[in-house]
């Protein structure tokens, strides 16, 4: 009895984790198309940036954030994992924000009377990142865990409990000064750690783990000489490491250990979906990546293209690309086409539509460089990606209003009618 | 051999062999290190004097030496609790019903000050504010009393020498948004918080035996490692006394000596590890503790002979006690040898940074910026000393590694007195910056005839910079007289070659 019971929880698992994938089935046979995946919508979400606006530490709260953010047409929804270190549920491996807010270690950033001290997530709302989960999902929506190796990203208040039970793992610079906002990757219990983390995103119902690249708290591999990353450079190569982080082949190395942190968590996922039937998809954002050059690696510390050749993303996110200012639109064409040309078909391409000003190449220099408004380029950018075979876009990150009502409408008319579906066959 | 613990506050001192408590202690605890263990003369004394679940933490020891207040969380949010070493047993103090930390007893051993924050019943967005402020409650029990009020973070207590007021961290008067906590001062009586020093992040206070100077940690941003200093309370001129390279905290000030044990992490190390700093012997560092898991936060027995912290060998943080007098060096002959040269730092303008300029930290962000030319730091010495050379390094944190960095110095001059007036020693407007030294950054040596001196000036004539600051927005061109030129530390290099301060 029992093991039929067992066989039957193994087919329903499966059939649930099957669900996600039948969102794209559903709207195909709805427009008589049935040979290309959904043209997907990946809206980025960090719900702190809602909470002048909604109780984003109860249910309710988290509920209107997803309901506003699915006005953008949205088919993925990639819900921040933490602020800073701090994460947005009750983790067994990570301290909330409460007991650590007069940590001696740390600096007190102190937002006064209005934010009292950030959010008390944990406290009021007990696991805000899997209600968010769940709500994302009700509404037909893929739910994604956005994880940023940002740690330090609100600087010192926010570092992880991890980090400073932990001196011996910090990173380090070649001078050899330690810096205490990051663990280095290169020890072993610091990739369990993450590991570990990651699975508690997963436990909580996300069916893809996008990784971002781009907020990494001041990280470069300028701050990975310790001892193993650096032993294993010398078994490699003979010698030294440089004392020039910029090294290519210095930054490649340091970019070995993201993707081998990738390639233990999608073994990892592997025998998840084997145990469950629920299978997690992995995803990277990468900045500044093209016009083709070494940025992402020496500056962020990812080797996309390793990770595309072997296979541990189903999606790479062109986080950023640095068109050309005399020529936004029709450069924007080019570069993204060359990441297709690279990537080739081996796994999903997202394209921006970025709204966040940071690396200057968001909608605003856009509309700086066009005189158009933010729909009319929105629209043109999110079909642009569809002309060239993407196979959707990233909003980075709808808050509230950011992104206007009208833009909201243009990209969801778009989704819905001429971009429903990737179109195919027309890499040039 | 005077090592063991057992179970729930059992403590035993066992009077087996040396040898064979010390292998109990290895067994148990990963304790203690090599170094210290071989020595059958110096044998380490370690108890383990808390356990159960939870973690223990933060503990303070009662002036008359009987009782070990401690914060533990042992029941769910933070409480106070007190040991009575005697009796082993250990009560809870009603502080509320919620999150109270950092207890710290009065002189005379009446009263605990702690940090307290409210149970958390609503979110922010309904208005709930977790603000943490100052109380006393009688250390055998009684009513806590409220000291300061207000939406705060006011931590780390400390009452002064004389017991009449609670020294504090507080983001009190720092603008929101801002990462910093200055030092506030609140009467124990009634009265309100004082702000005693705006000193960037200022954390737990610790008093030298006579009062007149105290000790703190502080850490300047995220980038950079927490240091251990030193200031009079007269002046509030701060000096660091732990090195760059090492991150350390959470000071306390021997009762009997010039000693300040602290909680410290130094490349190499297997986590944190308790340090003492010889403030007579220009903060020489001596090792307490080593082996497995972190040693934190120490607390001074009334005669100074013992140590009492947080471990977490056996999983969670509890507290040990360990007897450090084999360790401790021979009280300085010289009592004022703990500030060994610099007396005070002022300024023309902004003179509450003009102190970090002789922080000996080259890597943090702190430093002197002036708004135009002919402003000055001058730094007084404690006896007059001859001297040789003045090194300048200027520019924003970032760019001290650039030749012609953001907010450089160009021109600048030092002047000593000469008991009647200002000479000037040496002078230069060149923009051009010599590199190298331990640091390789950029800065400029400016050499003259040795002189003897208590009093020089660095006055800045001219800045390599024509912008207002670094930050974006207000990256913008102005005239000369505006421009903000930043020095971020100064070396004055004595006749045997040697950095002074």
């Amino acid at each position: 009895m029992d093991k039929i019971c067992r066989h039957i929880t193994v087919l329903l698992a499966i059939i649930c984790g099957l669900a996600p994938y039948t969102r794209g089935a559903a709207i195909m046979s709805g427009n008589g198309q049935t040979d290309s995946p959904p043209f997907e919508i990946a809206a980025w979400v960090d719900s702190q940036d809602f909470s002048s606006k909604f109780d984003t530490e109860k249910a309710e709260g988290v509920k209107a954030i997803v309901d506003y953010v699915a006005g953008s047409g949205a088919t993925l929804m990639c819900w921040r994992t933490r602020g800073g270190s701090m994460l947005t549920y009750p983790s067994k491996v990570e301290a909330s924000l409460l007991p650590v807010m007069t940590d001696k270690r740390r600096t007190i950033i102190f937002y006064g009377p209005y934010f009292g001290y950030w959010i008390h997530y944990g406290e009021a709302q007990p696991d805000h990142f899997q209600c968010a989960m769940e709500e994302i999902k009700k509404k037909g929506i893929k739910p994604v865990a956005h994880w940023t190796f940002e740690e330090a990203h609100y600087a010192g208040p926010l570092i992880g409990d991890f980090n400073l039970d932990h001196p011996q793992y910090w990173c380090r610079t070649h001078d050899g000064i330690p810096w205490h906002a990051r663990v280095s990757l290169g020890y072993e219990p610091v990739m369990q750690h993450y590991l570990d983390m990651a699975m508690e995103v997963v436990d909580r119902g996300c069916e893809e783990i996008s990784f971002e690249f781009w907020r990494h708290g001041g990280w470069n591999p300028g701050y990975e000489y310790v001892e193993p990353v650096m032993d294993s450079y010398r078994k490699k190569y003979g010698e030294e490491p440089p004392a020039n982080s910029k090294d290519l082949r210095w930054a490649k190395h340091v970019a070995g250990y993201r993707a081998e942190f990738l390639r233990r968590l999608r073994k990892q996922l592997a025998a998840y979906a084997h145990r469950t039937g629920r299978r997690v998809e992995l995803s990277a954002a990468i900045p500044c990546i093209a016009p083709f050059n070494d940025r992402a690696l020496v500056e962020y510390g990812v080797d996309w293209r390793a990770l595309v050749d072997e296979g541990l993303i189903d999606t790479l996110i062109i986080q950023s690309m640095t068109w050309d200012k005399q020529r936004p639109l029709e450069s924007t064409r080019e570069l993204g086409r060359s990441v297709m040309q690279a990537v080739n078909g081996r796994c999903r391409v997202l394209w921006p539509v970025m709204d966040y000003p940071f690396t200057g190449t968001g909608l605003g220099k856009y509309m700086d460089a066009t005189g158009k408004t933010q729909h009319e380029l929105a629209a043109e950018l999110m079909q642009m990606a569809w002309e060239e075979g993407a196979d959707g876009i990233t909003l980075e990150c709808v808050d509230y209003g950011n992104y206007t009502d009208a833009t909201l409408r243009a990209m969801k008319a778009l989704r819905e009618t001429k971009c429903t579906f990737v179109r195919k066959g027309n890499l040039k | 051999m005077h090592v063991c613990e057992k179970g729930e506050l059992e403590v035993k001192i066992c009077t087996v062999p040396a040898f064979i408590g010390l292998i109990c202690l290895q067994c148990l605890c990963g304790w203690p290190s090599a170094e210290a263990a071989v020595s059958a003369k110096n044998l380490v004394k370690v108890i383990r004097i808390t356990s159960g679940k939870g973690n223990d933490t933060e503990a303070a020891w009662s002036p008359d030496g009987q009782r070990i207040a401690f914060q533990s969380d042992r029941d769910g949010r933070s409480g106070i609790y007190i040991l009575d070493l005697k009796s082993e047993k250990v009560k809870r103090l009603e502080t509320g019903p919620g999150y109270s930390q950092y207890p710290a007893w009065s002189p005379d051993g009446k009263y605990i000050a702690y940090s307290y924050a409210a149970p958390i019943t609503k979110t922010v967005f309904e208005g709930q504010v977790t603000a943490f402020n100052m109380f006393i409650v009688p250390a055998d029990g009684g009513a806590p009393r409220q000291l300061t009020s207000g939406n705060h973070i006011d931590y780390c207590p400390t009452f002064s020498p004389a017991g009449d007021y609670i020294y504090f961290t507080s983001t009190r008067d720092v603008d929101s948004g801002k990462e910093a906590m200055y030092l506030h001062k609140v009467p124990v009586s009634t009265g309100n918080v004082d702000l005693v020093s705006k000193v960037h992040s200022t954390v737990q206070v610790s008093f030298s035996p006579d009062g007149d100077s105290y000790t703190y940690g502080s850490i300047a941003d995220y980038k950079s490692c927490a240091g251990v200093f030193l200031s009079k309370l007269s002046s509030n001129s701060p000096r660091r006394i732990t090195p760059a390279e090492g991150f350390y905290y959470s000071p306390r000030w021997s009762p009997k000596q010039d000693v300040v044990a602290c909680t410290g992490y130094r490349v190499g190390q297997k986590g944190w590890g308790i340090w003492l700093l010889d403030l007579a012997d220009d903060g020489r560092q001596i090792s307490v503790t080593g082996g497995s898991g972190n040693n934190r936060s120490p607390a001074w027995s009334p005669d100074g002979q013992s140590l009492v912290y947080e471990c977490n060998a056996t999983g969670q943080y509890k507290l040990y006690r360990e007897k450090i007098s084999h360790l401790l060096p021979k009280p300085a002959s010289n009592p004022a040898g703990r500030v060994k040269v610099i007396l005070s730092v002022s300024a023309s303008t902004n003179a509450n940074l003009a102190p970090f300029i002789t922080d000996n930290d080259f890597s943090d962000g702190s430093g002197w910026y002036c708004e135009g030319v002919n402003q000055w730091v001058e730094i007084t010495l404690t006896s007059p000393q001859v001297i040789k050379q003045v090194n300048v390094h200027s520019g924003y944190l970032g760019d001290y590694q650039n030749p012609s960095g953001e907010g450089s110095v160009k021109g600048c001059q030092v002047r000593f007195w000469d008991g009647a007036a200002w000479k000037t020693l040496a002078e230069t407007n060149s923009a051009e910056r010599y590199k190298g030294g331990p640091r390789k950054d950029y800065f400029i040596p400016m050499a003259f005839a040795p002189v003897k001196c208590e009093k020089l000036r660095i006055v800045v004539t001219e800045s390599n910079d024509t912008r207002r600051r670094i930050s974006a927005p207000d990256q913008i061109t102005v005239p000369p007289d505006k421009v903000w030129t930043c020095i971020r530390e100064v070396e004055v290099i004595g006749q045997n070659g040697k950095s002074l301060l």
